[in-house]
């Protein structure tokens, strides 16, 4: 029997208008259908038809991180942009539930004439909630409130059986079964698609200062932010920043400060004493350098050498060195030579780092040439192929885009 | 029963002294903190490295024989009591602290540290592990895993997963899996946070890296005292509602009070308030100054009679053992008490919990109310005497009818004690068919033969049948 051609077989679920082809634009190398529900229950029944009819499905949010694989067809692009409600916000008890299609920029510009906010920062506001969680898209909100698995209480996901399950709930605290929230986050949407979640929200901060503090070279650089880091417990950001540009490199201290307005008048004046005159910047600064070429996590003592090994490695451009989280990110306009050399080089400075590496603006599959870049390890993989023949059997969901699968 | 020959495999792998089969001796593992839920092992084995555990998982393994891990017992969901014919693997034996790394704020330990030990050895070191169940002196940082355990202080923390970074664990088939990382963050799903909380059904944690806070530098505490519990619980909605985040926001009633200062301990709650609520802020001196009078008038506004500052950190201290001591306390009121917990959002708590009252007074029971009132995690106590059989099955429907309010307000199941066998039977009410089959199959994918923990946390069909779900939950003795 023949597979269905996925054009017609969506455009029976959500007719001609959610139906489009990605011949134009960035995907224009991949002809695919390109499928966008607008509810809920249209997107289960998508699910459903491609399991039914083993169609590979990608998922979009805002296209912020698509990748796509090499996989051939029939594939189809699953687009939830249009599952954008907003199902609750309790104001009084601090939770949030919206569809996973909403973006980051419109659920906090819902919340902020309630002085709330959603913890989450990534590094694309356009993102959607769905693909936050789908990517664990950590941000510079990491430090003080945490990581994304940590905001989200509650989750709607439909498999790649067409199973919709619930875990969590809407309130902060909850034990009730299997946390599959967790094991959903940062899944890169290996079992599923997340339709709808719950998060939790914190109070905009009364006051907030993100600043600079030049230092002479990168051993200043690094004292002076692990002081700050050790004397400002409550900071919001302390990172180290190399610039590298045609006339010199310069380093400085990149510091965020927020909380009460009388705190941060206090910490201001901390941190100016210790770190020297400061020059304002907008909270937009925390992105400065575009999508990151490269992103080394490792412990956070371990910041400033692999700091010094993308400088050895011989990177120009930006890196961000975050000494609370030992994150590590290294921005340049042109994209470097990613070959098995570089790769190499890069491996050799990191060595005894245990780092995990990503190169945001590359195909995932580059990470996974180097076992050294914190590749899933042989016994975590066979249980999450396993978890993977339970939840999505067919394999319709991003095949060959994720390495354990 | 295992056979003779499972017994003497048993004992080869654990020496005889560490291997408890006397009848006698295994009436202290037949129940943890749920005392009316009981079944007794047929082995509580006590190993001392991740080795010997592979070999009593691979032993139960071949013999097909029900395996359960236990801390200190203090679990109270019946989470930590052997299966039907099934062995306790304890773990108190396992209680080094394997590392600590200052520079990184992390710590890898065993299962078997108590958790305020490790708060104890941190304080020099200016270190803190946040999570501090009531139970902290006694209970483990393995059952602390196995159940994502919260405390008082877990509202501005997080509960036990938000702390732990790794953890290598014994899956069913005796082989060793290694889940998150002391970065944070893997190229992985996240395995980790799926262990975290899953009751020892998936596998036997033997080693866990945590990420530790620094001591805060200022600690404020605040009592407010009310005239009745409705005003108290609308202090602590107007607290949440406006953004502050306090380190703890707890709730006694008079009860809970009248028992504190009858247990010969006073601990300095005013006798004469129908509730108080008991408030810490912790951080840089001018923040949580500054929160703290913003909280302070929120309460005011709500009703609050008095309000005081805890002046020195022995009165701190004190407020601090009594509302840790309350479980204890109210022990002496009958021979046994019935902890629940069930959350609701926090907007709620002024509806619930007058109706929690009005159920347990129908029902003709005893009930004091101390909880994680900025979490809305419930925890009714029901003082009972389990030798009148009437009185359990009065407690026991009390229990169905307050978790099917809770769930009925929005509410979840449980915040921090876990399903175990307690709710087990009550997860349909939160759960659909679809989900609960995704529960079974990962539970299936970690443990094909269904040896860990078996009858625990989730429904299996035929306890449906036997309970008569949807319905009442099943009693035992």
């Amino acid at each position: 029997m023949s597979t269905p051609d996925p054009t017609t077989l969506f455009t029976s679920i959500v007719g001609s208008a959610g139906v489009s082809h990605t011949d134009a634009g960035p995907l224009a190398q991949r002809h695919m259908t390109e499928v966008t529900p607008a509810s809920r229950a249209e997107c289960v029944e998508i699910v459903r038809a491609a399991h039914r009819e083993r169609i590979a499905l990608f998922v979009r949010g805002s296209g912020s991180e698509l990748r796509l694989s090499e996989y051939a067809s029939p594939a189809a692009l699953l687009c939830t942009t249009r599952l954008d409600q907003v199902i609750e916000h309790a104001e009084g008890d601090l939770t949030f539930s919206a569809e996973a299609g909403l973006s980051l920029n419109a659920a906090q510009a819902l919340l902020r004439p309630h002085g709330q906010r959603l913890a989450l920062a990534p590094r694309a506001p356009s993102a959607t909630l769905g693909g936050i969680m789908a990517r664990a898209a950590d941000g510079w909100t990491r430090k003080s409130c945490g990581l994304v698995r940590d905001q989200i209480l509650g989750c709607e996901v439909v498999l790649g059986d067409g199973r919709v399950v619930h875990s969590g709930g809407r309130v902060v605290k909850n034990v009730s079964g299997f946390d599959l929230c967790r094991l959903f986050t940062g899944a890169r949407g290996a079992w599923g698609v997340v339709l709808s979640l719950t998060l939790r929200l914190r109070a905009v901060p009364q006051q907030r200062r993100v600043s600079l503090h030049a230092a002479s070279d990168l051993a200043a650089a690094f004292a002076t932010a692990h002081a700050l880091n050790a004397s400002l417990p409550d900071a919001e950001v302390v990172r180290v920043r190399v610039v590298n540009a045609a006339h010199g490199t310069t380093y400085a201290v990149l510091l965020s400060l927020a909380g009460p307005a009388a705190r941060v008048e206090e910490a201001v004046a901390s941190a100016d004493d210790l770190a020297g005159s400061a020059t304002e910047l907008a909270l937009a600064a925390l992105h400065d350098g575009g999508t990151p070429q490269c992103v080394v996590e490792v412990l956070p003592a371990d910041t400033a050498a692999a700091t010094r090994a993308l400088l050895a490695y011989g990177a120009g451009g930006v890196i961000d060195a975050d000494v609370a989280t030992g994150t590590v990110e290294f921005m340049a306009p042109r994209a470097p030579e990613w070959d098995p050399t570089a790769l190499s080089a890069l491996a050799h400075e990191l060595r005894g780092l245990e780092p995990l590496v990503s190169f945001p603006a590359h195909p995932e599959s580059l990470r996974w040439q180097r076992a050294e870049f914190g590749a899933v390890d042989a016994a975590n993989a066979a249980l999450l192929r396993r978890l993977a023949q339970r939840f999505d059997p067919r394999g319709i969901f991003e095949p060959g885009l994720h390495s354990w699968k | 029963m295992p056979s003779a020959e499972f017994f003497a495999a048993l004992r080869s792998i654990i020496g005889p002294e560490r291997c408890i089969t006397d009848p006698g001796l295994l009436l202290a593992y037949e129940c943890d903190g749920i005392t009316h839920l009981r079944t007794t092992p047929s082995a509580a084995v006590l190993p001392e490295s991740r080795e010997e555990v592979q070999a009593l998982v691979r032993l139960c393994a071949t013999h097909g024989v029900p395996i359960t891990g236990r801390g200190a017992g203090t679990c109270l969901s019946g989470g930590a009591t052997a299966s039907a014919g099934g062995i306790l693997v304890v773990f108190t034996r396992m209680k080094r602290i394997l590392k600590v790394d200052a520079a990184n704020r992390l710590v890898v330990v065993e299962p078997g540290v108590v958790n305020a030990r490790l708060s104890e050895t941190l304080r020099p070191l200016g270190l803190a592990y946040m999570p501090d169940p009531s139970s902290q002196t006694a209970c483990t940082l393995g059952g602390n895993v196995g159940e994502n355990s919260g405390g008082p202080h877990c509202i501005k923390h997080g509960a036990t997963s938000a702390s732990v970074l790794a953890l290598e664990v014994v899956l069913p088939d005796g082989s060793v899996v290694n889940c998150g990382h002391a970065r944070g963050r893997t190229a992985a799903p996240d395995l980790r946070g799926l262990i975290v909380g899953s009751e020892g059904t998936l596998g036997l944690v033997t080693a866990i890296t945590l990420h530790l806070e620094r001591i805060p530098r200022h600690e404020l505490t605040l009592l407010a005292s009310y005239r009745d519990m409705r005003s108290a619980c609308e202090g602590v909605s107007a607290v949440i509602a406006a953004g502050i985040l306090p380190s703890a926001l707890e709730a006694l009633d008079d009860r809970t009070i009248a028992a504190l200062e009858a247990s010969g301990k006073p601990s300095g709650y005013p006798r004469d308030a129908a509730a108080v609520l008991l408030l810490e802020f912790d951080g840089e001196a001018s923040a949580v100054r500054a929160e703290a009078e913003a909280a302070s008038a929120l309460l005011r506004n709500a009703g609050a009679i008095t309000l005081e500052e805890a002046t020195d950190s022995e009165q701190r201290k004190r407020l601090w053992k009594g509302r840790k001591g309350a479980f204890g306390a109210m022990g002496r009121l009958a021979p046994d008490l019935y902890v629940m917990d069930t959350v609701v959002p926090r907007s709620k708590l002024a509806e619930v919990l007058p109706q929690i009252g009005r159920i347990c007074d129908q029902l003709g029971l005893r009930l004091a109310n101390v909880f994680h009132a900025g979490e809305g995690n419930l925890h009714p106590n029901i003082s009972y005497d389990g030798r009148n059989p009437d009185e359990v099955k009065r407690v026991i429907e009390a229990g169905h009818q307050i978790v099917e309010l809770c769930l009925a307000a929005g509410g979840v199941l449980s915040g921090e004690h876990g399903i175990g066998t307690e709710k087990r039977d009550y997860m349909p009410l939160m759960f659909g068919a679809d989900s609960l089959s995704a529960m079974r199959d990962l539970r299936e994918v970690f443990d094909p033969q269904t040896l860990f923990n078996p009858d625990k946390l989730l429904p299996t069909p035929r306890i449906c049948a036997e309970s008569g779900f949807p319905g009442k939950p099943r009693t035992r003795p």
